[in-house]
């Protein structure tokens, strides 16, 4: 950082002039230790260099340091002065040389890029099955690495590494950037911030029967006034019909499958940014009107408090349960870890394994059974995965036989396809028996929850519903560690029972594995979400079991 | 300088102290690299072999030898300072550089060989149960190892001028405290790794790694063992230079010092 | 030139943070003699052995050290020389000849016999091998510490108070010892010591030191003639007797701690002081000739000092 440099040079002239007082005033023979003090800038220096990095231009601080560390061993105190007027010399001109060095604090973010880039092309594993063009990717988006190097912009270059993994489609494609949790929450939030575009008082939602409404519309804002509520229809936007408007989007939130990017692309039309949006919509007497809106800062927190309630996303402890009517118990599986859970052995991943959480799962059914249900709600809404091995252990207690599970594959080159080398089932050790379980997908069930899920649905007494299908990523996750961002992507083969590729969407964007029930998001739907706040999605699950017998 | 030599090896061959620091550290790195790889599984992808070791050197043994330097260094060269028979080495007529040099020479000898051995032999005992495997082949380890060796060397010559500089244990032990404690506060990885001892010794044993998640949880790791030319020569170069640095320094001091 | 001299220090100082320990201290060395260095506490001594071994670096001045005619560099002279100073420098958890072999291969003496030889010349060699020195009395590690002195066969010993902690009889083999050495292998000695009356018995010249610097450096005889000539009185009016003499005599009287009276360099002068104090009717209790002992000498000379 540029700051850090300038405070850097302030300090060490600073010492330097400071030392020709010293050694004018002190006499060094009364205490050999005085002289150490000559090597103070030469540590701040090696310690800034160290977390701040090299910099050749600032070659001046580093020699000019060094040179004022011999005063360490003069004696005589003539020499001792031209010694420090020399190291000073030196640490002053750096500003000059800095400034006029084009190459000053270069960023290497293009270099990153092909390094990752290369490594992805070798070793992505869904390449042909999705028709990935890895050509026409690079030529599309190293010309914005190069200009994140030229504007030396860290955000540019982390928006270019996340909208180059949104196009493979894949939700087992993305980076992370930072050291903690709070640095990585606060790259993707910066980038999230930047593609949501303005706040106009609205989000929108597309319904089940085409239209495209709003939604979450801000009580007395300018929309408010201006005619805007909650449910009327939207029908074109800075100009644009909405139809048009709605194929621009970036794949954001979703994009392992093409349906549940089209369930949220209205969110994304605002995106524009402007500070001022022309649209049309019907208002409540059914009459078009022609308005125009004005954004202001960003629409982040609009479009998150939209997302979630769409979303609904499971809070609640991992592995508990409440009763939610005397027959039906409602079990949270938001994670396919389990804290405190004895770390991962690669030996026998038996069922031995996880026994914590298996433990914990079989007395929360034993429980449940003995509160009376014999229906069950899992919901699994915003699971986003975690370890696969996990998925036989928890599936089990609901089986009567071996189910299967998924298979790993490696390449035949033979056979020029890729074939099963382990698969894994299920065991029988069903103690739920054969009541009925419903599990509550959304988009964010994503890769073991999914597979599990997948696993469930081979059973008679399961049905999967949900707003949209889960995530569509099944592949075993590969990661590299660049300089400045960590890259993942699908780097395994996974197969499903019949040897095809397990849940992932093929080039038709299309995800191979769609929940028993697409719940519609209709009318109904919206009212209860957006007006009322209601959990629309496991009401549904409820009035489903109801009506079961 | 012989004489010196000889009666610091007289008195050092029956100092208990430094054999058991290093008897514990070499079997504390032995028990690390064996819970870490864990050879009494039966599993398929052996992970227990010496070249895995070797690639986990930047965890395991690299910093276990720095600290077997760090300890060592300042305990040999601090020998006959607190109860002050050093001053015989400079009455018995040597130039105090002699005196220094002699010392220091014998310091650097015992702690770089003591690194040597706690980097080559430490994995050994992995061979009895999978062998030498082909994670990483020798002579790739053993160059790392050798750069590695300079930094254990500008390491101890660190050892040897805070010693010098405080002249008691206590005090020299609690500076190397504050020392490390200033290094650990640091916010987050530095960006040049090089410069701090401990992300240096780390820097050197990287590889760039391909991982890939199976199913049955295994993680299956392929390494790039490439030799990081250009970070193994600045590795080299700085650990040279600052050695220098401080052993000039250390001399001087203990040239002007009065005893 | 001076073919006797071995060393010379020209305007020795050392100055330290709190102030100066030594200050422009000049004597010279010569072959063959006994030197007695004398001084308080806090006098400097120990500081200017430790310059002349190498320990201290001077503020200022110069060391030079002799060889005949020819000028050796310290290092050189030194390891001619043998030191003892402050307590002797010993490894605790070592036996003695341990301790003793690590300084015979220090010092480059060939033959392992000379430990033995030199234990037994201090009078260690029945004390049991394994004994580690931590358990050695103060009087036998100050033993051991002149042992060390004598493994190299220096022409020159600076030893820093070697009698400090030795019984009687100690000191006594100690003296002897010393005078053996100088006597029969003509080995020059630098002495240190508070305990005067025994530097008197052994010394052939004199430095006395107070608050880091010399005030007066004698040789032997010339000590023994300035002893002997003080005159010690006392009388029932003492101070009325200082104040006459010294307003008629114009000679400084001291005065004792026990009240009584030393003219120093008087004894000429027995009869006029008499008769003034005879004259002006001070009742004079006794006179008698003081051979002065060194410690008087010296604290008068401090006196003067001050």
């Amino acid at each position: 950082m540029i700051t850090d440099d300038i405070g850097l040079w302030a300090v060490c002239t600073l010492l330097a002039l400071l030392m020709f007082y010293i050694v004018k005033t002190i006499d060094f023979s009364i205490r050999l230790h005085y002289r150490l003090g000559f090597a103070i800038p030469f540590i701040l220096v090696l310690w800034f260099t160290a977390t701040a990095g090299f910099e050749i231009s600032l070659m001046g601080i580093y020699t000019g340091s060094l040179i004022l560390v011999f005063c360490f061993f003069l004696k005589d105190k003539k020499k001792m002065y031209r010694i420090l007027l020399a190291g000073l010399v030196c640490i002053a001109i750096t500003p000059v040389i800095a400034l006029h060095y084009k190459d000053y604090r270069i960023t290497h973010y293009t270099d990153e890029f092909q390094a990752g880039f290369e490594s992805m092309k070798e070793h992505y594993i869904l390449t042909d099955y999705k028709q990935i063009d890895f050509d026409a990717l690079y030529a599309e988006y190293l010309p914005r690495f190069e200009a994140a190097d030229d504007s030396r912009s860290f955000p540019q270059a982390y928006a270019a590494w996340t909208d180059f993994c949104l196009a493979f489609f894949d939700g087992h494609v993305y980076v992370t950037a930072g050291t903690s949790e709070e640095a990585i929450r606060l790259n993707r939030d910066t980038y999230y911030k930047s593609q949501v575009g303005a706040d106009y008082g609205f989000s929108l939602v597309t319904l089940s029967d085409g239209r495209t409404v709003f939604a979450n519309v801000e009580p007395n804002g300018e929309a408010y006034d201006l005619g805007i509520r909650n449910g009327l229809e939207l029908t074109s936007f800075d100009g644009v019909d909405i139809q048009t408007a709605k194929a621009h989007t970036k794949p954001i939130p979703a994009v392992g499958d093409s349906g549940n990017v089209s369930f949220y692309q209205s969110l994304m039309v605002t995106a524009s940014g402007s500070s001022h949006a022309d649209l049309t919509f019907i208002d409540a007497r059914g009459t078009e009107q022609a308005i125009t809106v004005t954004g202001t800062s960003d629409n982040y927190n609009r479009y998150r408090q939209t997302l979630d309630l769409l979303q609904h996303n499971n809070e609640d402890t991992n592995l508990s349960y409440k009763m939610i009517s005397d027959d039906t118990a409602l079990l949270s599986l938001n994670s396919m870890l389990v804290e405190g859970d004895i770390t991962y052995e690669h030996a026998e991943a038996t069922n031995e394994s996880y026994s914590g959480m298996k433990a914990l799962l079989q007395e929360q059914l034993q429980n449940m059974k003995e509160d009376g249900a014999h229906k069950l709600i899992l919901d699994m809404r915003g699971n986003g995965g975690g370890y696969l091995d996990m998925i036989p252990v928890i599936a089990s207690l609901f089986t009567d036989s071996e189910v299967f599970v998924a298979s790993n594959a490696a390449y035949n080159e033979q056979t020029k396809r890729y074939e099963p080398v382990q698969t894994v089932y299920t065991s029988a050790e069903n103690i739920w028996g054969n009541g009925e379980i419903v599990i509550l997908v959304n988009s964010n069930t994503a890769s073991a929850a999914e597979i599990f899920v997948h696993t469930m649905m081979q059973l008679p007494n399961v049905t999967v519903m949900g707003f949209t299908k889960t995530c569509g990523s099944a592949m075993m996750v590969s990661g590299m560690e660049l300089s400045n961002v960590n890259l993942y992507f699908s780097g395994g083969m996974t197969l499903d029972e019949t040897g095809e590729v397990l849940i992932d969407a093929d080039a038709s964007r299309i995800s191979m594995m769609t929940p028993d029930i697409i719940i519609p998001f209709d009318e109904d739907a919206f009212h209860a979400v957006f007006e009322n706040g209601e959990d629309y999605v496991l009401d549904y699950a409820v009035s489903y079991l109801e009506h079961m017998h | 300088m012989r004489a010196i030599w000889r009666s610091q090896t007289y008195q050092l061959k029956r100092e208990a102290s430094i054999y058991i620091i290093w008897a514990v550290l070499m079997s504390v790195c032995v028990c690390i690299i064996l819970f870490s790889t864990k050879p009494w599984g039966t599993e398929a992808g052996v992970t227990y072999t010496v070249s895995y070791a070797w690639t986990m050197a930047g965890d395991c043994q690299a910093p276990i030898a720095m600290f077997f330097a760090l300890i060592t260094s300042i305990l040999v060269m601090g020998m006959d300072y607190a109860n002050q028979t050093i001053n015989y080495d400079l009455l018995a007529g040597y130039e105090r550089k002699t005196v220094f040099f002699g010392r220091a020479l014998l310091t650097i000898l015992i702690t770089v060989s003591g690194a040597a051995l706690i980097m080559l032999l430490a994995p050994l005992p992995l061979a009895a149960a999978g062998g030498f495997g082909d994670s990483l082949p020798l002579w790739n380890y053993g160059i790392r190892t050798l750069v590695f060796l300079l930094l254990v060397l500008r390491i101890t010559c660190e050892g040897i001028f805070i010693m010098v500089v405080t002249r008691k244990w206590t005090s020299a032990y609690i500076t190397v405290a504050l020392l490390v404690l200033m290094e650990e506060t640091m916010d987050g990885p530095p960006k040049n790794e090089l410069i701090p001892a401990n992300t240096a010794g780390a820097a050197l044993f990287q590889f760039a790694g391909w991982s890939s998640l199976h199913l049955n949880g295994e993680i299956i790791t392929e390494y790039d063992a490439t030799l990081p030319i250009d970070t193994l020569l600045l590795s080299a170069g700085l650990s040279i230079l600052m050695a220098s640095l401080f052993l000039a320094m250390a001399a001087f001091f203990f040239s002007e010092d009065d005893f | 030139m001076d073919r006797e001299r071995l060393i010379s220090v020209n305007n020795l100082t050392k100055k330290y943070k709190f102030g100066t320990a030594v200050a422009n201290v000049t004597f010279d060395i010569q072959r063959k003699h006994i030197y007695g260095l004398v001084g308080p506490n806090g006098a400097g001594k120990t500081t200017i052995m430790k310059m002349l071994g190498g320990l201290v670096i001077p503020s200022g001045g110069q060391i030079h050290f002799y060889d005949g005619e020819r000028e050796l560099s310290p290092e050189q002279a030194r390891r001619q020389m043998s030191f003892m100073i402050e307590t002797p420098y010993l490894r605790r958890d070592r036996t003695a000849r341990q301790n003793l072999e690590k300084l015979r291969l220090l010092k480059n003496v060939a033959n392992p016999q000379v430990i033995d030889d030199v234990l037994e010349i201090v009078g260690l060699s029945d004390v049991p091998k394994n004994k580690t020195v931590r358990k050695y009395s103060l009087g036998m590690r100050q033993r051991l510490g002149i042992a060390n002195a004598l493994m190299s066969h220096p022409q020159c010993m600076v030893l820093d108070e070697p009698i400090n902690g030795l019984d009687p009889t100690g000191i006594v083999e100690i003296r002897e010892l010393l005078q053996r050495l100088n006597r029969q292998d003509g080995v020059t000695i630098l002495i240190s010591s508070h305990i005067l009356s025994e530097l008197a018995n052994l010394c052939t010249d004199y430095i006395f030191l107070h608050h880091g610097r010399i005030i007066n450096s004698i040789s032997g005889e010339e000590l023994a003639k300035v002893c002997g000539s003080n005159l010690l009185i006392n009388t029932e009016q003492n101070q009325l007797a200082q104040q006459l003499l010294s307003d008629q005599l114009g000679i400084a009287v001291l005065k004792r701690e026990d009240g009584q009276l030393r003219i120093p360099d008087a004894v000429d002068c027995k009869k006029e002081i008499l008769n003034v104090l005879v004259n002006n009717g001070v009742t004079l209790l006794h006179m008698s000739e003081e051979t002065q002992d060194l410690e008087t000498y010296y604290m008068s000379l401090i006196q003067d000092a001050d």
